[in-house]
């Protein structure tokens, strides 16, 4: 029973289902859509989004049922990822820099607009030197800061970029 | 007409015209590099500029800007595998692996030496037949449009090779993106939530830079962690063989063919032409496995439909008044703010200043060419610092693209989470450009659907009625379905050959 569920249990069936909630919850959405300056017998602004919401669900329910299709690999990663897996330190210690340069690169984008694009670059640059193997600190945060300083002046003075002067601007107050 | 041409020149040849084309040339190629900033972007910074010159020295800026920030968008494409501009994606497949393969300077020479090959050809049509072939693109109706843009989704698809599941998925899902925001027919607010930032819907380079810029980062850094990458492409012979430009150079010529048939459409832009130039060159080819491996046909192809398609574009723009893409429509609005209005009398009205352009275009392909031949080694040199310091200075720079945009924490947020889905698809095979042509497709393929009902008063007849329509709803039909078939019927011979064997 238990190999049963999982040979069912595949990563492209989860992957359908998936797919077909996302199609789901934008047909859902689709509702919502005001039906402004309607012509009578053509279609109107939910027609399209309706289309490809349907569309996409029955491509996801077909992966759901019909699993990975033959010219697919199968679940190659499965296997590393589980042998890895023999407590916190050994996953911090096998995943911590991939895991730490993801939460870096998505905290920069997430924080830029209110830390500012010059404390936000020089910081970031700063962490993803060190998490890439530069391991002196003083070399990253040099670099990092004349970089951030250097692509500052570049694009707000160069180009006219309005960049964000975030915690920067408060010193001036 | 000849005369006509030859005043043109005498125009363009000017000192002054000559440094103009030479420094629009050089500050679009310069801007066109970083990721994120493709022409649109280009022009539309650079546009307070031209605003002090006469007409004829301003159209010459912009159109130097414009080809100069096209060859720079490939640049980056070529390198980090990010592409500058929509017309740049297709070149990611074989240009970067020919970079990684340490022929970085083939694939940026073959890109400039076929921009070249191709502009020149586009030029030369258009001076001699713009006017006719102008007329014959208003033969395409909504109806045809559609089809059009389903043919190109189709034959993007059909390169996923014994993906097409997984490929049409990702075509779908970038056709969902694209119906966020404003609907133009009805103005009513799809997807918005409610947000503002929302209703100008999403823009390509914020999904790009997500499913590129982000998951290439996250993919070098695993392979510099491993030891099996140090720069982020392999230094390597920095100039083209004789052999190499003598292979690529049909594939130029067909490139410009395709490039300039779809790009004189007006709406369909650069980006559908290299697509479906790609997928033509690769059907035709004898052996259509080693592209996406690093041939370079790969990136000679694509690379002379997008600039052929760019000098085509100008067709519906100075004689219809139709802008092919984003750029040409910041250059229609330049071009109305200098009180020159295009259209069918564009030649008799200004007719000078149109020589003029046609005459500085010629020179700016050769000036680009001259250009990029000692760029070409800057660049590889650029490249020889190593990926751990080179990687994420390249990634805020596209952050920076992607802010200079609305200046909006939510395409920032949005650009995250394209990230995170497009490292999933690398991961897993799932195909990127797809979904990437699905959004930059997605609303003037909506439009068409929609105006092409409303005229058919809502009959779905009117797609197979018209005949053009019919014929690339067919193509589209057919790219999709022989592929699956095709290895099909492979698998089921596979066992008899082994058996006889």
């Amino acid at each position: 029973m238990t190999t049963l569920l999982k040979g069912l249990a595949t990563r492209a069936r989860a992957e359908g289902l998936v797919i077909a909630l996302v199609a789901a919850g934008y047909l859902w959405e689709t509702r919502s859509i005001p039906a402004l300056y309607q012509m009578p017998g053509v279609p109107g602004p939910a027609a399209f989004p309706t289309l490809l919401g349907t569309l996409l669900g029955l491509a996801g329910l077909w992966r759901l049922v019909r699993g990975a299709s033959a010219g697919e690999g199968g679940d190659a990663d499965a296997a590393p990822a589980a042998a890895g897996a023999t407590g916190a330190r050994a996953w911090l210690a096998a995943h911590g820099r991939f895991y730490g340069l993801w939460a870096v690169v998505l905290g920069f984008l997430a924080l830029m607009p209110w830390v500012g694009f010059p404390v936000g670059a020089a910081v970031g640059l700063a962490l993803m030197f060190r998490l890439l193997g530069e391991r002196r600190w003083p070399v990253c945060t040099a670099l990092a800061v004349g970089a951030a300083a250097v692509l500052h002046v570049a694009f707000a003075v160069g180009l006219g970029v309005r960049l964000p002067l975030g915690v920067l601007s408060l010193l001036g107050k | 007409m000849l005369g006509h041409l030859l005043h043109g020149f005498g125009v363009a040849l000017q000192p002054l015209n000559l440094a103009i084309a030479l420094l629009g040339s050089l500050i679009g190629t310069v801007i066109g590099v970083l990721p994120g900033l493709g022409p649109t972007a280009t022009i539309a910074m650079l546009l307070p500029l031209v605003f002090t010159m006469s007409p004829t020295a301003a159209m010459i800026m912009l159109t130097s800007i414009y080809y100069g920030s096209m060859y720079g968008g490939s640049t980056t494409s070529i390198l980090v595998n990010i592409p500058g501009e929509s017309a740049s994606v297709i070149t990611t497949i074989d240009g970067h692996k020919m970079a990684m393969q340490g022929r970085a300077g083939p694939a940026l020479a073959i890109a400039a030496i076929g921009s070249f090959i191709a502009g020149t050809l586009a030029v030369a049509v258009l001076t001699v037949v713009g006017r006719p072939v102008a007329s014959l693109a208003l033969h395409f109706g909504p109806a045809e449009f559609f089809s059009l843009m389903l043919f190109g989704l189709a034959t993007v698809a059909s390169l996923a090779g014994g993906n097409i599941s997984k490929a049409v998925v990702t075509t779908v899902v970038g056709l969902m993106i694209a119906t966020v925001g404003i609907d133009l027919v009805s103005g009513a607010p799809r997807f918005t939530f409610g947000n503002p930032f929302l209703q100008d819907g999403i823009d390509f380079i914020v999904v790009a830079i997500g499913v590129f810029a982000l998951s290439e980062i996250l993919v070098t850094a695993k392979e510099v962690w491993a030891g099996t990458r140090a720069e982020l492409v392999k230094a390597g012979r920095v100039w083209l063989s004789w052999k190499e430009l003598r292979y690529s150079l049909p594939s130029i010529f067909r490139g410009s063919f395709f490039g300039f048939i779809v790009g004189m459409l007006p709406g369909a832009g650069a980006t559908l032409s290299t697509f479906i130039a790609y997928n033509v060159e690769k059907r035709l080819a004898k052996n259509p496995e080693r592209f996406g491996t690093g041939d370079i046909r790969g990136v000679a192809n694509p690379e002379s439909a997008n600039n052929a398609a760019s000098g085509a574009s100008l067709i519906p723009l100075l004689s219809l008044g139709i802008p092919g893409g984003g750029a040409t429509a910041v250059m229609l609005g330049a071009l109305m703010m200098l009180d020159i209005t295009p259209g069918p009398m564009m030649f008799e009205k200004h007719g000078g200043l149109l020589w003029a352009l046609i005459a500085s275009m010629y020179v700016g392909n050769a000036i680009l060419l001259v250009l990029n031949w000692p760029l070409v080694n800057v660049f590889a040199r650029i490249m020889a610092v190593p990926a751990r310091y080179l990687m994420p200075v390249v990634l805020v720079i596209s952050t920076v693209g992607v802010w200079s945009l609305s200046q909006s924490s939510v395409d920032l947020l949005l650009t995250a989470g394209a990230g995170v889905v497009g490292y999933y698809m690398r991961r897993h095979d799932w195909p990127v450009e797809p979904l990437v042509l699905g959004l930059i497709l997605g609303g003037r393929m909506e439009s068409s659907y929609r105006q092409a009902l409303i005229i058919s008063k809502g009959s779905h007849a009117i797609f197979l009625e018209k005949p053009i329509s019919l014929v690339l709803l067919f193509g589209a039909a057919l790219f999709l379905a022989l592929p699956p078939l095709l290895a099909r019927l492979k698998r089921a011979r596979e066992p008899q050959g082994a058996l006889a064997a």
